[in-house]
C-alpha cells in the first residue's frame, strides 16, 4: 500500500524582518506527514513552533522551500487559494479562539458556513453530532465564557473537525487546562486518531502528552530533528550546516 | 459563505453593538430625515404651483405691464385703457382686456387692511381665467350694470375654518386717497358684496384671493382714471411663434416701454429659482449625511480594531478576504438601510408639520411673507423621492463603510490573531 502524503515541507525556511535585522525563525525544515499519522513537534520556546505551525495551518507562506498541504504548493497559491486551503486544516489554538458572542453550537456551525457547501438545517445536526463526540452535548447553547478552559478546547476541536480537515492541528494543547481535562483530551485525541483515522499533528513541550504520539521530532533553533538534539549530536534532519553559525536572534 | 449566512453574521455582530448602531443610525436618520422632508415638501410645492397655474392661466395669454426698472424704464409712461383695442387690433390677437389696479383699505375688526380693487371686463376675464373667476356664493352680474362687489375667497373667509368674516349681500366700505394736483383727497365707497370667488392659491395671480373685482367702467369712474396697470392679451393659438411674434409686435409699438410676460415662462422661472433654493437646502442636508458617513467610518474602525482578532480567527477558518469585506460592508449597508428607511418615514411626517406651520401663519386676511408659499402645499412622498433617499442612504453608508471594510480584508492572518 502506497503512503498518502498529507503534509510534505521540503527545505522550509522562514524569515522576518524586526526592523531591520532578520531574524531566521526556520532554517531548512524537513519534514513528512502521512495521512492518518499522529505526530507531536516538540521544542523550546523560541525554537519556531509558531512558525511551523503557521505555515502548516496555511496562515502564512514560506521564504523558501515548499511545504505541501495536500498536494498544494503554498507558495503557487493566491490568497483566496490559501483560505481554502484552511477550510482543510483543523486548527485548534492554543488560547481556543472561539468567537465571543457566538454559542459553542455556533462557532462549530461558522466554520461549516464559511466552507458553505451545506444547508443550514445539515448544518446544524452536523455540529450538534460533532459537539456531542467531544462531549460538549449538554453544553451547546453556551458562550465561550461559559465554558470550563477543558470544554473552551473541546468547542475548538469540534469546530476544526466541522470541515472534515486533512489533518488537525494543536498547538500546546495542554497549556491552558487542568490535569484531569488533560487525560480526558488526550483520550479523544486517541480516538480520533484511531477510529476516524484523523491526522494529527500536536505542537507541545508536554514530553508526557509528545509521548502518546506516534513519532516525536524536535524543533530546535529553526531545525528540525528525528530525535532530540539536546540528549544527541546525531543531526539526522539537519540539511544546512552554514545556518548554524548564525546567530539566532 | 452564502449570502444568508453573511448577512446572519453581520446581524449578529450589530446586536452584540447595540447602542452604538443606534447612535451610528441616528446620525443617517437625522441626514435622511431632513432630504425627505426638503424633497417632498419640494414636490407638493411644485405640483401645486403646476397645478395652480394649469387652473390660473391659459397657455394663450400674454400680460403686458408697464416696464419698472432704472435705467431703461421711462417713470411718466402709463399705460391707458385705450390701449386694449390698440392691443386686440395686432394680427394674431384675439382678445385684450384690461386691468386697472388700485390700492385701498377695509376696517377689519382689530386692524385695518390694505387690500387692491381690480377693474376688469367680467365677461372677457371669465374667458381667460375659466376655472378661478367663478363663484362660490352669490352671483357674478356678467353683461348687465352693477356697482356691487366681488371678493376674493379670503376676504369671505380668511381664518381657514368656517367662520365667515364678509358674506354675500353685507356691506363693505372701501377708503382710498387721490391726488389732486397738489392737494390728498380722502374718499370712501360702501356697497354690498354680490359674489364670494372660489379660492384660486397664491400663484394663479390672475384672481387675487385677497382681491375685490368691479367693473372696469365702475373703476375708472370711481378712481377718476384711466390708466391700467396690465392688459392680458390672448393669442389665437399657443404655439411659441405665435406668443413670440404678438410680443415683439407690443414691445416694438410700445419703444420697448412695456414688459410682456408669458405666464409658461414666469413658471418656469418660478420653478427654476425654486430648484436652486431646493438644490442648496439639500446640499446643506447632504452635509449633514456626509457628517453621518464620518460617523459610520469611525465606528467601524473602531469595530475593525476591536474585532481584529475575530477576523483572523474567520481567516484561520479558510474565510476569503472579499467575504471578509462583505461582513463589514453588509453591517454598514444594514446601518445605512436602517437610517434611511426611519429617516424617510419621519421626513415625511416632518414636512407635514411644515406645512400645517405654513398654512397656520396664514390665518389672518393678509398673509404675511414665507407663510403664503406653502398654503394648500401638501408633501408628496414619491416612489422616486423614496428610492433616491434609500439609494442616496445607503450609498453613503457603503461608501464611508469601504475603507474600513477593505483593511480588514486585507489584514494578514498572522497579525490578526496576534492582535490582542
Amino acid at each position: 500500500m502506497s503512503k498518502t502524503l498529507i503534509l510534505e515541507a521540503k527545505q522550509v525556511k522562514r524569515t522576518y524582518m524586526q526592523g531591520k535585522i532578520p531574524v531566521h525563525a526556520l532554517r531548512g525544515v524537513n519534514l513528512e506527514v502521512e495521512k492518518g499519522e499522529f505526530i507531536a513537534i516538540v521544542g523550546p520556546s523560541g525554537s519556531g513552533k509558531s512558525t511551523l505551525l503557521n505555515l502548516i495551518g496555511a496562515l502564512d507562506v514560506p521564504t523558501e522551500g515548499e511545504m505541501i498541504i495536500g498536494g498544494k504548493n503554498l507558495k503557487e497559491q493566491n490568497r483566496n487559494r490559501l483560505a481554502e486551503i484552511r477550510q482543510q486544516v483543523g486548527f485548534v489554538f492554543q488560547y481556543f479562539n472561539l468567537i465571543p458572542r457566538l454559542t459553542a453550537l455556533q462557532n462549530v456551525e461558522l466554520a461549516m458556513a464559511i466552507i458553505g457547501t451545506m444547508t443550514k438545517t445539515q448544518r446544524h445536526q452536523k455540529a450538534q453530532m460533532i459537539l456531542e463526540e467531544v462531549g460538549l452535548g449538554d453544553r451547546l447553547l453556551h458562550r465561550p465564557s461559559e465554558l470550563s478552559g477543558g470544554q473552551q478546547q473541546r468547542a475548538a476541536i469540534a469546530r476544526a473537525l466541522a470541515g472534515d480537515p486533512l489533518l488537525l492541528l494543536m498547538d500546546e494543547p495542554t497549556g491552558n487546562i487542568d490535569t484531569k481535562s488533560r487525560d480526558a483530551l488526550l483520550e479523544l485525541i486517541k480516538n480520533l486518531n484511531r477510529n476516524r483515522h484523523i491526522t494529527i499533528i500536536i505542537v507541545t513541550h508536554d514530553s508526557y502528552i509528545a509521548q502518546q504520539a506516534d513519532r516525536i521530532v524536535y524543533l530546535v533553533d529553526g531545525i528540525l530533528y528525528n530525535e532530540d538534539p539536546t540528549q544527541s549530536s546525531d543531526r539526522v534532519f539537519e540539511s544546512n550546516n552554514t545556518h548554524s553559525k548564525e546567530v539566532n536572534l | 459563505m452564502k449570502f444568508c449566512d453573511l448577512v446572519s453574521y453581520s446581524f449578529n455582530a450589530i446586536k452584540t453593538r447595540k447602542w452604538r448602531t443606534v447612535l451610528t443610525v441616528l446620525g443617517v436618520i437625522i441626514g435622511i430625515t431632513a432630504i425627505v422632508a426638503l424633497l417632498s415638501l419640494g414636490q407638493g410645492f411644485e405640483t401645486e404651483l403646476d397645478r395652480q397655474f394649469q387652473q390660473g392661466f391659459s397657455t394663450n395669454s400674454l400680460y403686458i405691464t408697464k416696464k419698472t426698472g432704472i435705467i431703461n424704464a421711462d417713470p411718466t409712461f402709463e399705460l391707458y385703457f385705450n390701449d386694449t383695442q390698440t392691443i386686440a387690433g395686432f394680427e394674431n390677437v384675439d382678445l385684450a382686456t384690461p386691468v386697472l389696479r388700485k390700492t385701498i383699505y377695509i376696517v377689519g375688526p382689530s386692524q385695518n387692511f390694505t387690500l387692491n380693487v381690480f377693474g376688469i371686463n367680467f365677461t372677457e376675464y371669465r374667458r381667460i381665467f375659466p376655472f378661478i373667476f367663478v363663484e362660490e356664493k352669490g352671483s357674478i352680474s356678467f353683461g348687465s350694470p352693477t356697482s356691487g362687489f366681488v371678493i376674493g375667497n379670503r376676504i369671505h373667509k380668511p381664518f381657514r375654518n368656517d367662520s365667515i368674516y364678509l358674506d354675500v349681500g353685507e356691506n363693505l366700505t372701501i377708503y382710498w386717497i387721490e391726488r389732486n394736483g397738489t392737494n390728498i383727497i380722502y374718499n370712501n365707497l360702501t356697497t354690498q358684496v354680490d359674489a364670494v370667488l372660489t379660492e384660486s392659491g397664491s400663484f394663479a395671480s390672475g384672481v387675487n384671493d385677497i382681491g375685490i373685482y368691479i367693473p372696469i367702467e365702475m373703476a375708472m369712474d370711481l378712481f377718476q382714471t384711466q390708466q391700467v396697470q396690465s392688459i392680458i392679451a390672448l393669442t389665437t393659438d399657443d404655439e411659441s411663434a405665435t406668443l413670440d411674434q404678438v410680443t415683439t409686435q407690443i414691445e416694438e409699438y410700445y419703444a420697448e416701454q412695456i414688459t410682456v410676460s408669458a405666464p409658461q415662462a414666469i413658471l418656469a422661472q418660478i420653478q427654476s429659482s425654486f430648484n436652486t433654493i431646493e438644490t442648496f437646502l439639500a446640499g446643506i442636508a447632504g452635509i449633514s449625511l456626509a457628517v453621518a458617513g464620518i460617523g459610520i467610518m469611525n465606528i467601524m474602525i473602531v469595530s475593525l480594531l476591536e474585532r481584529t482578532r475575530e477576523i483572523g480567527i474567520l481567516k484561520s477558518l479558510g474565510t476569503k478576504d472579499h467575504t471578509i469585506l462583505f461582513i463589514f460592508l453588509i453591517e454598514t449597508g444594514i446601518i445605512g438601510l436602517l437610517g434611511s428607511g426611519i429617516g424617510i418615514g419621519l421626513g415625511y411626517g416632518f414636512g407635514y408639520i411644515f406645512s400645517f406651520l405654513g398654512n397656520f401663519r396664514q390665518a389672518s386676511i393678509q398673509n404675511p411673507g414665507v407663510g403664503s408659499i406653502f398654503a394648500g402645499v401638501r408633501p408628496i412622498l414619491s416612489f422616486s423621492i423614496v428610492l433616491q433617499a434609500l439609494l442616496f442612504g445607503v450609498l453613503t453608508s457603503l461608501i464611508f463603510g469601504l475603507y474600513p471594510a477593505i483593511r480588514a480584508a486585507r489584514l494578514k492572518p498572522v497579525d490578526a490573531l496576534r492582535h490582542e
